[in-house]
């Protein structure tokens, strides 16, 4: 027997709201948002956090990514001018910058950081693939 | 009275698959995508609408997009892609903006001519500033901060 539209299902949703279809039939409450974590130092990074932007504060910033898994996904971006750099789990195990087998890519060039970051998501293959994201066209942007 | 857990909503989902929840407890069938919306004038971005990629395609004038307040907008992302050779400027409240060596800027914009096509931006606000992260078209794309 069909429900009346007004009952609520049980499930959990975005911090505690009731769910509730828009008049588009979407449901306003669990629209895509993004999980924005600021770091003023290094980190290791968790499986569980895929799909955060980490946003460098303060000081130098060495992201060390988790344990290779298909589909990881991070963002990372510097707020300060500071150097931010973003290790592989394993060496040889990322590719950036015409690199095919590099351990970490990093921006280190003062006065160019701030605004400046990296995508990196692991393929099937499981490496580390990075984008590079210049805040300045001329920013450095280095592997090894 | 609390329905069984077992029983289904009646919302429809994606190619019609009852949601399932993981053992990350994350709902599989409700797969990502793109809500993909063209403005060909100035626009003010809508909380409601996070993570959306505007394009500016069929603009025939410069198009200003307009980012709602920090305060509201913790977590909120937005894409935006430049599909006419006409200028793009993403704007958010003054000085709540880092991008391009600035951590105190208010905008940003793809507006030097031959450059724009292709290009775009990813922003993210944490509730206290808008994170922009430049898509440039070409690898020498110059992106006007101020």
């Amino acid at each position: 027997m069909p429900l009346p539209s007004t009952i609520q299902t049980q499930m959990d949703t975005f911090l505690g709201k009731t769910a509730g279809l828009n008049d588009d039939h979407q449901i306003d409450d669990i629209a895509y948002t993004m999980r924005v974590e600021a770091k003023t130092g290094d980190y290791t990074v968790l499986a569980s956090e895929s799909g955060t932007v980490f946003v460098g504060t303060t000081a130098d910033n060495d992201f060390t990514l988790p344990t290779r898994e298909a589909g990881l996904i991070y963002w990372f971006i510097k707020a300060s001018n500071h150097e931010l750099r973003v290790t592989s789990d394993v060496t040889q195990k990322m590719t950036a910058f015409n690199d095919a087998a590099c351990a970490y890519v990093e921006f280190t060039t003062t006065a160019e950081q701030i605004g400046c970051g990296f995508m990196v998501y692991c393929d099937d293959g499981l490496f580390w693939n990075v984008s590079y994201i210049p805040g300045l066209v001329a920013a450095t942007a280095a592997s090894a | 009275m609390p329905l069984p857990s077992t029983r289904q909503s009646h919302m429809d989902v994606f190619h019609g698959m009852a949601p399932n929840v993981d053992d990350n407890h994350i709902i599989d069938d409700l797969a990502f995508l793109f809500n993909v919306v063209a403005k060909t004038a100035d626009y003010t971005c809508k909380v409601s609408e996070s993570g959306t990629c505007f394009t500016t395609e069929g603009a025939t004038v410069a198009v200003t997009f307009t980012l709602p307040a920090v305060a509201s907008s913790d977590n909120v992302c937005y894409w935006f892609y430049s599909a006419e050779d006409v200028a793009m400027t993403i704007a958010a409240p003054a000085n709540t903006m880092v991008a391009g060596n600035d951590a105190t800027a208010t905008s940003i914009a793809f507006d030097q001519a031959t450059q724009i096509v292709g290009a775009g931006a990813m922003v993210v606000c944490d509730g206290s500033l808008w994170y922009a992260f430049p898509i440039r078209g070409q690898g020498d794309t110059v992106i006007t901060v101020a």
